[in-house]
């Protein structure tokens, strides 16, 4: 989806693979250094626990 | 009048033309004005898609939240080590444009359990398709400091702010 929205001569805006896995990269780095917090697990707890009830 | 007390259960439920046209005010002017001129027509054009959350049985939007599908340049991330050689610095990634409370009904952490659904969306799409990142910019200091609790890491000189896909994909268990 997002490539096709490029146009056809615009191939130095599309996603590249080596961007991407960089940006991998860096995720585990801060997923290492901050772990899951609290709150957010407090936010997806409540969400599935709203599914239950339905 | 605020909703007083715990909501038991959410319907989620893609933005419609009719429930574009009710009444919504979070309170913060941005938002506002975006569901009431240009949620539908980005919905509509699928720039945007957003989903509205209600009470069991309502028509009316409670809350919403749009999510888009967009590049982001790797850059601007902290801690990068990639130097293309005039290739693209473009990634893929998911970005949660904007996310509302009506007033009436905040107070009940509907928000809260958006914002869970929405990590949850993320983390499963995201691991199926590959996306390092839920991204975000905050409209002010308070936003920014509610999404750094939940784990969210500024970056863009602190404009933007993002969330990597492995957290998303440990919170959820999957």
């Amino acid at each position: 989806m997002v490539a096709l929205r490029q146009g056809l001569f615009a191939r130095r805006e599309t996603p590249s693979q080596r961007a991407t896995v960089s940006a991998f990269k860096v995720g585990a780095k801060v997923h290492k250094k901050n772990g899951v917090s609290a709150n957010l697990r407090e936010a997806v707890r409540l969400y599935k626990e709203s599914l239950k009830s339905e | 009048m605020a909703h007083q007390g715990e909501v038991p259960s959410l319907d989620y439920w893609p933005l419609t033309k009719e429930a574009s046209k009710a009444s919504f005010e979070c309170g913060e002017q941005q938002i506002d004005a975006y569901f009431k001129k240009d949620a539908w027509k980005q919905h509509d054009r699928a720039v945007h898609r957003v989903t509205c959350a209600s009470l069991p049985g309502s028509d009316t939007a409670a809350g919403f939240y749009s999510l888009a599908c967009i590049t982001e340049e790797v850059r601007k991330l902290p801690g990068h080590h990639y130097a293309p050689f005039g290739g693209s610095q473009l990634f893929p990634c998911l970005q949660l444009a904007w996310i509302g409370v009506h007033r009436p009904m905040q107070g009940a952490q509907i928000g809260l359990r958006m914002l869970g659904k929405v990590v949850t969306t993320f983390a499963t799409i995201g691991s199926q398709i590959g996306l390092p990142h839920l991204i975000l910019l905050p409209i002010n200091d308070d936003v920014k400091r509610f999404y750094k609790k939940m784990g969210f890491e500024e970056y863009d000189k602190g404009e933007r702010m993002f969330l990597p896909l492995q957290t998303a994909c440990e919170v959820v268990d999957i």
